[in-house]
């Protein structure tokens, strides 16, 4: 049974305690990646959320509103830039005039003569504050009611 | 340990990472989706039916007969839908699938030219890319719609792509100029007759978000080049023959449909340049779709937001174009390296196995007296079975020295009591494996001294095998071959793939180009003079078996491979042991890879060190595997945007790049190819385990922190596997090895390789 403590010392260079390698002790290099660190950390959130800025901006806009179609343009025949109501969703009008639907509706190329003046095809959705109804327009709010229209979709 | 004492592993790196990994993964797959839809004539091909007047389109016939024969221009925002045309004489010019950077210039200039205006419909992605294209558009009085951001047809993609196509585009536009599109036309419509119920419920949709759709009178067909005449027809309103377009009456206005992107649209501009003057002679008007019917500037300002949004959109957009350049120059340098280095492995291989072929069986036995150190501590699991296979070992002249490090667990014990001749036990206090092994060394009074970890079983014909390179008067040191033993389960199975890929290759090259970084702890055979010449086993690195090796190199000595001579371990059973083994095989390398930087600059051995060995490890285990995270994020990409064939080809042909690698170091080996199943699951849990240890290492040795040791519970399998266990051995993973060293130092440097060249 040998003891290292009366070693036969043979190997000549022994190791002294050495300082580990990297190990830094003052802790300097601890602090300024800590810095780095951070200054990187923040950058990184600072592109995620300028990725998430340019993924949800742009919603709705108001649109603005159209005039009435001979406002504004004096060379415009009848028969031309006419407004022509169609129904909503789900409906299946056939333009021929359906029975339910009154007289035969003329399909949307059939000249328009004298629009209504007051018609504003901008309509305000009531549920929809964004919606601009064409400021300074006079116009009736709804036009289904317009006298000359010579279709007579259901409203 | 009181070595190597230390504070906590530091953490917080892990979070910037996954930051870090978020951010590129984002940044990818807006490059992706910006990227998708951006190439070709912009016109899908299972629509083009509908462009050439298929009478019933996809999507169904459409029900609503007010809309499909209204005018171009329809307003689906109020409670009932409103459509209207342009005046008699008016024509809008309208182009889709712009800006681009050749087209959009020369049709601008044109129209500058005779005095004309006309409706751009952008695609969103490509205002990012030309935002000063669209600036002048609008600076030169005309107007600007929507066409989508990446061209993408609506009817076909889910809400909420519709959505974020709009807002996209929506936000790109009033980034580039300040005001925002509110005319819209979706991709792949024209006249709308040709509407079909999905595409109504788009207009539906997209008039929700505020948009005004366009669709159009007369399609030039442009896009498919059909000579500048058919096109100066078509916007006349010549019949063309397909019947479905406004024909006849020349004299009404139209909106016309016209491209300035997406392809050659030489014919376009020709075109243009023809009719402009004659029509305009004719008494026609070329205008904006807003300015034909009268209305208000369709591109109100924009909001200070959504400018700001626009802006980080786009500048989002070109640093993820960056990124996926940077990412495919990084792949593409990867792949090189790797069958670089693949090519350079073989060829060593080849001549290491030629070499040993020629060697054995001739020339003189090397038969001098050798003393087997193995340094203990709690090793009472396989310390019994590690002595007994080095007593069984079939060289006439064995010394057998354990030096029990201050065992807790009677380790130390255990050998005496098995009064074997030739084996001596030395106790010294606590001290650490490089201290424990310097005794040993002191100890012994051979001149070729055998290392071995506690844990380590050999063959009998082990150390001879072992120090036949002795023969050699300059060889200093020989590696041995490490295998696991424990390859039953998974894991045991993948260590035991890379053990042997590493040694075949690694080693048998390191030994062919002379600059070997480690010899494995398990099993290493060393010169007393090389071993004074190094100064001893150095303590200052985890990794004292590499700094061993490399200061024996440096010193002038060759280090020769002996794949023969098998060593047998127990690799980790669990993650969390690998985990902790591999973390301090890599920091102790990164620690010895430091320590002897300056053999770069060295001649000789040193030099070859320094110029073969380092960069070699620092590229493939140190920069690759850093580099692996990002790949893989890469291949998260490739999944939802790159094509499904070029993925599986790819995968394939890395895969069986891999696996024709594996099976020829296995061969190489003598080891059966069985295992070569388990290594396509290698790239799920293993590799990202092999790569994350490395983030760690690198992220410790820059804190300049201190490691603990890390610790590795024992089941003593590998004595098993040689040796039944001896009586008093405790029962498994209870033998108080919570404190034991940290042994099975194989060759680090071989093995956390993130082998990126067989990576998507």
């Amino acid at each position: 049974m040998l003891d290292s403590r009366h070693p036969a010392t043979r190997t000549r260079h022994r190791p002294a305690r050495p300082q580990p390698v990297f190990v830094d002790r003052t802790g300097r290099r601890r602090r300024l990646a800590v810095l780095a660190g951070s200054g990187l950390g923040a950058g990184l959130l600072v592109s995620l959320g300028a990725i998430a800025l340019g993924l949800f901006a742009g919603g709705s806009v108001p649109v603005p509103g159209w005039p009435d179609p001979q406002d504004g343009t004096g060379r415009e025949r009848a028969g031309v830039g006419q407004l022509v109501d169609a129904p909503g969703p789900g409906t299946t009008p056939t333009g021929q005039g359906g029975p339910a639907e009154g007289p035969a509706r003329p399909p949307a190329e059939t000249p328009r003569t004298t629009p209504a003046p007051s018609a504003s095809t901008t309509r305000a959705n009531p549920g929809d504050p964004h919606r601009n109804p064409s400021p300074g327009k006079p116009g009736g709010p709804d036009r289904t009611g317009r006298p000359d229209r010579s279709a007579g979709t259901p409203g | 340990m009181a070595l190597h004492v230390a504070r906590k592993d530091p953490r917080a790196h892990w979070f910037l990472l996954f930051l870090a990994l978020t951010v590129l993964l984002a940044a990818l797959f807006l490059h992706g989706y910006a990227t998708v839809g951006s190439g070709g004539s912009g016109h899908a091909a299972d629509r083009a039916g509908t462009a050439d007047g298929d009478p019933t389109p996809p999507g169904g016939p459409s029900t609503d007969d007010d809309l499909s024969r209204g005018g171009p221009v329809i307003r689906l925002d109020g409670p009932k839908p409103v459509t209207r045309s342009m005046p008699a004489r008016t024509i809008a010019l309208t182009f889709d699938d712009g800006p681009d950077p050749r087209w959009t210039p020369a049709i601008l200039d044109v129209l500058r030219r005779h005095h004309a205006k006309a409706t751009f419909f952008v695609v969103g992605a490509r205002v990012n890319e030309h935002p000063e294209l669209t600036r002048r558009i609008l600076a030169e009085g005309h107007e600007i719609g929507s066409h989508t951001f990446t061209h993408a047809e609506l009817a076909a993609v889910p809400d909420w792509r519709r959505e974020l196509e709009l807002s996209l585009t929506r936000t790109a536009v009033a980034g580039a100029t300040g005001r925002y599109p509110t005319l819209f036309r979706p991709p792949f419509s024209s006249s709308p007759g040709a509407l079909t119920t999905d595409d109504q419920s788009v207009l539906r949709a997209a008039a929700r978000s505020g948009h005004i759709a366009v669709l159009a009178d007369r399609d030039t067909r442009d896009w498919q080049r059909p000579g500048v005449d058919a096109v100066v027809a078509a916007t006349l309103g010549v019949d063309d023959g397909t019947g479905d377009q406004d024909t006849g009456d020349s004299d009404r206005g139209a909106v016309v449909l016209m491209h300035d992107g997406g392809g050659d649209r030489s014919q376009t501009v020709a075109a243009l340049d023809r009719l402009l003057p004659a029509l305009t002679g004719q008494g026609y008007r070329f205008t904006t779709v807003s300015g034909g019917l009268a209305a208000p500037s369709s591109n109100p300002p924009a909001s200070r937001t959504d400018r700001l949004g626009g802006d980080t959109l786009r500048y989002a957009q070109t640093a993820a174009g960056w990124l996926a350049a940077a990412m495919t120059w990084l792949l593409g340098l990867a792949l090189l390296l790797g069958l670089a280095r693949l090519s350079v492995q073989v060829v060593c291989a080849e001549r290491h196995r030629r070499r040993v072929g020629a060697r054995s069986g001739t020339g003189p036995r090397f038969l001098e007296p050798v003393t087997v150190v193995v340094p203990a501590y709690n090793e009472s699991a396989n310390i019994a079975a590690t002595v007994r296979s080095l007593v069984a070992s079939d060289y006439p002249a064995l010394d057998v020295i354990v030096v029990d490090d201050g065992s807790t667990d009677g380790t130390a014990d255990i050998v005496e009591r098995m009064r074997l001749p030739g084996v001596r036990v030395v106790r010294q206090a606590n001290a650490g494996k490089p201290a424990a092994l310097n005794t040993g060394i002191r100890y012994a009074r051979t001149e070729f001294l055998v290392l071995v970890d506690g844990d380590t079983v050999f063959q009998p014909d082990t150390v001879y095998r072992l120090v036949q390179g002795f023969v050699d008067p300059s060889v200093g040191a020989i590696s041995g071959n490490t295998k696991v033993a424990n390859r039953r389960r998974l894991l045991g199975r993948w260590q035991h793939l890379e053990y042997v890929i590493g040694f075949n290759l690694d080693r048998r090259m390191y030994d062919v180009l002379r600059c070997m970084p480690t010899i494995p702890g398990a099993i290493g055979a060393f010169r007393r003079e090389a071993l004074r010449d190094a100064g001893g086993v150095p303590a200052d690195t985890l990794a004292e078996d590499t700094d061993l090796t490399m200061a024996v190199l440096r010193a002038g000595w060759r280090v020769p491979y002996e794949g023969r001579a098998i060593a047998w371990t127990e690799a980790p059973a669990t993650l969390r042991q690998l985990w902790r083994q591999r973390y301090r095989w890599c920091y102790g390398t990164l620690q010895a890879m430091w320590k002897h930087r300056r053999s770069v600059q060295e001649r000789g051995a040193g030099g070859r060190l320094g110029r073969r060995a380092l960069p070699y490890l620092t590229v493939f285990q140190v920069l690759l595997p850093l580099t692996a995270p990002a790949v893989d994020v890469f291949a998260v990409y490739g999944l939802f945007f790159l094509p499904w064939s070029q993925l599986v080809l790819a995968w394939l042909g890395l895969l069986a790049l891999q696996t024709l690698t594996a099976g020829y170091a296995l061969r190489l080996d003598g080891e059966r190819l069985g295992p070569l199943w388990a290594l396509p699951l290698q790239q799920l849990v293993h590799r990202q385990l092999m790569y994350l240890v490395v983030v760690q290492s690198v992220v410790t040795a820059l804190l300049g922190g201190r490691l603990r040791w890390h610790r590795m519970v024992r089941t003593g399998e590998a004595a098993a596997l040689v040796d039944p266990p001896v009586g008093q051995r405790p029962p498994t993973g209870v033998q108080g090895a919570g404190t034991r060293w940290p042994t099975n130092r194989t060759d680090y440097p071989d093995r956390p390789r993130v082998r990126i060249h067989r990576d998507a």
